[in-house]
């Protein structure tokens, strides 16, 4: 298996992933750096997280309904199955906390280059088809997964103040691991296609 | 209250069927195996926020999707051993020792 692989695949998200994590690790000393490297980006607060977290999922669910559309991979049809169901009991959670906190997710930089990044992978999803296309969804969905679970565990928890988002964030994060392991297992069927 | 019903009559008599519960928790069945008699009931309820689906590996009996807090109540009707697993995350299993031998019923005196 090419793990380093899989992290190119993602390397968008990944880059976005990985930059909020450096710049989170060093928010204190951001200000007095080069701006081009910092991007003036400061930790993330609560109501971005949340923000980030839902954009995540709901961004794994869009991939999902595509590689129902297009795979005719028993194991990749299951696993999209399977992101369809969890990240939308997972989201619809975090709606019921958001709800009920009585707050609104706030929108950020972070946010919005999930989307994009989200949009060009879409788009180059839609170009493949057969092996092609369940190769390229199972590289994507293992890095994808293991990316957020070290972003969650490695930034989010250790930054997030509201004990109910850090609940919920737990108990999202198991259920990624899970996805983690049958992305690993997809992934590694998919490469001998 | 055991005068109404003749006490004595009901502990010599096999013992009344019982309600077991395994809990869905963390992507595992809480306790993993469980040991009941034909007659027992056991009910499955998920704490986990995503939905499972209990079912024997064979197919036999299976339960609905069962969302965060729903539980699926199955009665046990035979002995045997009974392998079962979450169809949506098969990592996940479980095991029902179904005995007819009144193990609970030593046990218990
Ligand atoms: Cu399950």
């Amino acid at each position: 298996m090419n793990i380093l692989q899989s992290f190119t695949n993602v390397a968008l998200v990944g880059t976005i992933f990985l930059s909020g994590m450096v710049t989170t690790g060093c928010a204190a000393d951001s200000m007095m750096k080069d701006k081009t490297m910092t991007k003036e980006a400061p930790a993330f607060n609560d109501l971005e997280i949340a923000h980030i977290a839902y954009t995540a999922g709901a961004l794994d669910i869009r991939y999902a309904h595509l590689a129902l559309a297009l795979s005719e991979n028993p194991e990749v049809k299951k696993f999209a199955e399977l992101m369809i169901r969890d990240h939308t009991a997972i989201n619809n959670k975090a709606l019921a906390l958001v709800k009920k906190l009585n707050i609104t997710p706030q929108d950020n930089a972070m946010s919005q280059q999930l989307v994009k990044g989200g949009e060009d992978i879409l788009k180059e999803f839609s170009q493949l088809r057969g092996n092609d296309f369940s190769k390229r969804y199972a590289a994507n969905e293992l890095g994808y997964h293991t990316l957020v679970v070290k972003t969650i565990d490695e930034t989010f928890l250790k930054i997030a103040q509201n004990e109910e988002l850090k609940t919920l964030l737990r108990g999202a994060n198991k259920t990624f691991k899970v996805h983690q392991g049958h992305a690993e297992t997809m992934n590694a069927n998919a490469e001998k296609l | 209250m055991t005068g109404i019903f003749g006490g004595e009559v009901v502990a010599q008599t096999a013992s009344l069927p019982q309600r077991h519960v395994v809990e869905i928790r963390d992507f595992a069945f809480q306790p993993p195996h469980i040991v009941v008699e034909p007659g027992d009931t056991v009910v499955w309820i998920n704490k986990d926020f995503v939905p499972h689906f209990v079912s024997l590996v064979d197919g036999k009996w299976q339960s609905n999707l069962l969302e965060e807090n729903q539980s699926w109540k199955l009665l046990v009707k035979e002995a045997g051993f009974f392998n079962y697993e979450c169809v949506f995350h098969p990592e996940m299993t479980g095991k029902v020792i179904s005995s007819d031998e009144h193990t609970r019923t030593h046990s218990q005196h």
